[in-house]
């Protein structure tokens, strides 16, 4: 025999064996064969093989392919009459299929949303010029307590960057100390996000200007810029320009920002604080005030830029010997395309981090399974109910497959109706559904996303059809007319009581789920805070200390007043600095543990007091600071030698001790579990920031005093009050829009197994009619019947809570967070979702038994 | 007469088999239309003719032996029929009548002159 690199390409050899018909192949393959050893000593090796291999593309002709089996049955004339029989069969149960089509259309278009979701936000930030120079600058922040990224920066690292990095063409700020401004607008009081920035911010992210120009912000420091959305509501088109918000004047509007990028804010001023500003801004250990972008010259690397970060992090770290405190602070470039799916936090607006998309990916998988799921097991449930049918065809003769095409023609065509339907309900509904979750939705869908979910549907039509086509053409006939047979546990009979328990199970499965979901995130949003904000004003002083105590002053003999404290900046936005913290009875020093401090003066204890439990005598701590602390601060002080209140601590010089506790005080991220945290009660006169107590009855009058006051004392300086209790509601803003997404996928999916249940009930009673008709003929009544249909329906509740609650409980367990209000899983969740479940899962079959028991007994006995 | 009508390439495949007389088989057909007909023919296109001459009753086939260039498979020889010839014969003829239809000076321009 000849060697390998003189015989014909295998592959090719092969490819002729498989699609020519038996009978052939000898002559034709031989002809080849004895083909190429001509062709070889003719041509060569190469071209032979080349000769060879188009010859057998030229074999693909119909005189020589095999025939498939599929030619035989598929004629038209056939194909015809199966698409007659489906519409027949479509008509003859409308409701149900139509439940059917719906419940599948449902499940697509909340998929739709998921995915568009996602889409949308890749979408952000890509109209802006030179995109691929553009980097956000975050920190990451290495402390006793782990490794956290933040999207915000210190405000003092602009003048380090603008030092260090020759190569930044434009370093844009963002900066968020007068988040809101308080105006009144059509006649109520509405707070606005504003934010501050420098003039490189339009020349790093040039959006489009709807009126006005960008440049006008930083002619006057009272101009402003708004968004569209902030227009549309709050002006009219014509006026806009020149009108006041507040203390501002509108001199532009801009695009909004949260269609088209991450960034999201109502207007735009152009205050920022530079380095030399107020103390506590500028302090390093605060870190949430300042967004920073830069956008690199062209032709320099983004690596090259990176290293120089790296090596300033390092002289900053140096600088300010965050090595004692065990602190550490890495500077890192992301680009522009990565920062709206950024795992970074403090990301403003309603973004959808990686993390979170692939959690919306993975119950987009989840919803698509259950509707999957439930379109085959209803059509399995339709193809039962026409056993007899299917088993007369098999008497007379249909062939294995014919039944299989029947059902598959079927399926799919209710599919793809479904699919259609759910494009529908997407065009229809994009509008309403991105007003309630915050979130970006493009009102169009991309063509590839279109084509997935096409092709999901057919996946699932021909799931649907095949499942239970394979499965009659494979029973024998007599199983299809008997109700049970002895031994076959396969029975018809078996399969719909199977079927029946699983569509319950999931669904209660479902339902459970939600309700846990749902109740943890209702304890988060509900969680007790020991400060409810409601007639509290914050107030930032400028930097003067002699100022400051004067103004303050002038302002506690306002009748208005109730209380003042100081603190060193407004509790709750953001989050601070976590200080190292040393504890007296151990001598090392290296040893800290990490806390959030909030410094405050006495007048703290008025103004905040009922939340204060007292663990010693007030009396004894006159004129020496002390510590207010939180149950995290309490456990993780605590150590074998000494409790947390048995010993003093110390944020760097002197120690002090521990004299109340505030259990539930959260000054970091009120979703996650609170991280220790203390009030430090401090003499140190003046603190940068007043939170004052108005009386409520008198809470506006005294808000224009103080304004008074404060334009007396601080004539340059506008006066922009901050509200605490807006400040609390908003820290839950992005949670609450998660929440909000999360109860309408969930509902969704509640909504689609329940649609299952309804046709599950449907099949129910239309497969027992003739049953039901016999029981009315022989006496028994309405109730009577109804009882009895109920009574099976019972058993496969109580399989399905032995399922479902414990498969519930385990899933539940798994989620990875850490929730502040962790929510203590009992069996009264368990009890209350199974009645719950269990009330509306009567209701559906006691309605379509009702319906069915009070037909004319003689309708539901004659023949079909 | 429909199905018995014999195609131009048919009716060049029935005459080189006939020309190749016990020797006619898939490969030597095909070589034989390639040098005498300069036509260049793959074997599936061959294989349809020869498959609806089959269909028509214009020729016959039989297996002839193996060869070891054939990887061991045999032959399959073709004969035409009578029937063939017949079609043949006709086809002949019915051209014939229609070239003795055309005046000379047509079919050749300098004629007579």
């Amino acid at each position: 025999m000849g060697s390998n690199k003189n015989s014909p390409n295998n592959f090719f050899s092969k490819v002729l064996e498989f699609i020519c018909k038996e009978e052939l192949y000898e002559e034709l393959q031989g002809d080849l064969d004895e083909e190429f050893k001509i062709n070889v000593e003719k041509f060569g090796i190469q071209h032979a093989k080349r000769i060879y291999r188009k010859e057998v593309f030229k074999m693909m002709r119909p005189s020589v392919l095999k025939r498939l089996s599929i030619n035989h049955t598929m004629r038209t004339p056939l194909l015809f009459h199966f698409f007659k029989i489906s519409f027949r069969n479509l008509k003859r149960n409308f409701s149900y299929a139509l439940l059917n089509v719906i419940g599948f259309a449902a499940a697509l278009a909340v998929c739709l949303f998921c995915i568009n979701a996602i889409y949308s936000n890749q979408q952000l930030d890509k109209k802006f010029s030179d995109g691929d120079r553009i980097y956000r600058v975050n920190l990451e922040s290495k402390t006793l307590e782990g490794t956290s990224l933040s999207a915000t920066s210190q405000i003092a690292l602009y003048q380090k960057i603008q030092e260090a990095l020759p190569e930044a063409e434009n370093i844009a700020l963002i900066q968020n100390q007068v988040m809101y401004t308080a105006a009144y607008l059509k006649g109520a009081r509405r707070n606005l996000l504003g934010q501050g920035i420098n003039r490189d911010f339009f020349k790093i992210f040039d959006y489009e200007m709807v009126l006005g120009s960008a440049e006008s912000l930083f002619d006057n420091p009272k101009h402003i810029i708004i968004t569209k959305k902030v227009m549309d509501k709050y002006y009219q088109e014509e006026t806009v320009i020149g009108s006041s918000l507040g203390n501002y004047i509108i001199s532009g509007v801009i695009e909004d920002p949260a269609k088209v990028s991450h960034l999201d804010f109502e207007f735009l001023h152009s205050k920022y604080e530079d380095h030399t500003g107020s103390p506590f801004y500028t302090s390093w250990k605060v870190h949430t005030m300042q967004i920073l972008y830069i956008k690199v010259l062209p032709n320099i690397e983004a690596t090259y830029v990176q290293e120089k970060l790296s090596q300033l992090s390092k002289e900053i770290n140096e600088e300010l010997n965050n090595e004692d405190e065990g602190i550490e602070y890495n500077y890192l470039l992301e680009p522009l395309d990565k920062v709206a799916q950024s795992n970074a936090s403090l990301n403003k607006g309603a973004l959808l981090s990686s993390d979170a998309q692939n959690m919306l990916i993975a119950l987009m998988i989840v919803i698509l399974i259950i509707a999957n799921f439930n379109y085959t097991n209803l059509a399995m449930a339709s193809a039962i109910s026409r056993a007899k049918e299917v088993g007369i065809r098999k008497v007379l003769g249909t062939g294995k497959y014919s039944l299989v095409y029947q059902l598959l023609i079927e399926t799919t065509i209710l599919s793809l109706l479904g699919f259609g339907l759910a494009l529908l309900i997407f065009k229809l509904l994009v509008p309403s559904v991105a007003s309630f979750t915050d979130f970006n939705f493009q009102e169009h869908l991309a063509f590839d996303q279109v084509l997935l979910f096409f092709s999901f549907s057919l996946l699932t039509g021909i799931i649907s059809g095949v499942v239970p086509g394979l499965f009659f053409s494979r029973i024998s006939i007599m199983s299809l007319f008997r109700k049970s047979t002895g031994r076959n546990k396969l029975s018809i009979d078996f399969l719909k009581k199977g079927l029946m328990t699983t569509q319950v199970t999931v669904s209660l499965l479902v339902f459970t789920l939600g309700i846990l979901v749902l109740s943890q995130s209702s304890l988060i949003l509900n969680q007790t805070t020991p400060f409810s904000g409601e007639q509290l004003v914050a107030l930032d002083l400028p930097p003067s200390d002699s100022l400051s105590i004067v103004f303050r002053t002038e302002v506690e003999r306002l009748t208005g007043i109730e209380s003042v404290a100081g603190t060193r900046a407004i509790p709750f936005i953001g989050s601070f600095g976590y200080y190292g913290v040393r504890k007296q009875h151990i001598d090392d020093p290296t040893h800290r543990h990490s806390a959030v401090i909030l410094q405050a003066d006495s007048g703290f204890l008025s103004t905040f007091s009922q939340s204060i439990e007292w663990l010693a005598d007030k009396k004894m701590i006159k004129d020496r600071p002390y510590f207010l602390v939180n149950r995290a601060f309490a456990t993780s002080m605590s150590d074998s030698i000494r409790r947390f209140n048995e010993t003093t601590f110390s944020l760097g010089l002197d120690y002090y001790p521990v004299m109340g506790m505030i259990s539930d005080l959260n000054l970091t991220d009120p979703v996650e579990a609170a991280k220790p945290a203390a009030i430090m009660i401090t003499h140190e006169y003046p603190l940068g920031t007043l939170i004052l107590r108005l009386n409520k009855a008198s809470f506006a009058r005294t808000l224009g005093e103080i304004g008074e006051l404060y334009k007396t004392r601080y004539p340059n300086i506008d006066f922009q009050p901050v509200f605490v209790d807006d400040v609390l509601a908003n820290r839950m803003r992005q949670f609450k829009g998660i929440v909000r997404a999360l109860i309408f996928v969930f509902a969704a999916i509640v909504a689609i197994t329940l649609m299952g249940q309804i046709g599950m009930a449907m099949y129910q009673a239309k497969t027992r009619e003739k049953e039901i008709g016999v029981r009315k003929v022989l006496g028994a009544s309405l109730r009577q019947v109804v009882q009895l249909i109920l009574k099976s329906t019972l058993l496969q509740l109580i399989i399905a809570a032995l399922i479902a609650c414990p498969v519930a409980y385990l899933l539940f367990s798994e989620l990875p967070l850490d929730f502040a209000v962790p929510l203590s899983v009992s069996t009264y969740h368990f009890a209350g979702a199974f009645l719950l479940f269990s009330l509306i899962i009567f209701t559906l079959v006691s309605s379509q038994t009702w319906k069915t028991a009070s037909q004319n007994p003689v309708d539901s006995l004659q023949n079909e | 007469m429909k199905g018995t009508h014999l195609g131009e390439f048919q009716e060049v495949v029935l005459l080189v088999i006939l020309s190749l007389d016990s020797n006619a088989y898939g490969v030597t057909i095909k070589q034989e239309i390639m040098n005498k007909v300069n036509r260049d023919i793959s074997r599936g296109a061959l294989h349809t003719a020869l498959s609806r001459l089959e269909e028509k009753g214009f020729i016959t086939s039989e297996q002839g032996e193996a060869h070891e260039d054939r990887g061991g498979r045999r032959k399959r020889y073709y004969t035409v029929t009578n029937t063939g010839l017949t079609a043949l014969h006709e086809a002949r003829s019915l051209r014939d009548e229609l070239w003795s239809q055309i005046p000379k000076i047509k079919l050749y321009p300098g004629y007579g002159k």
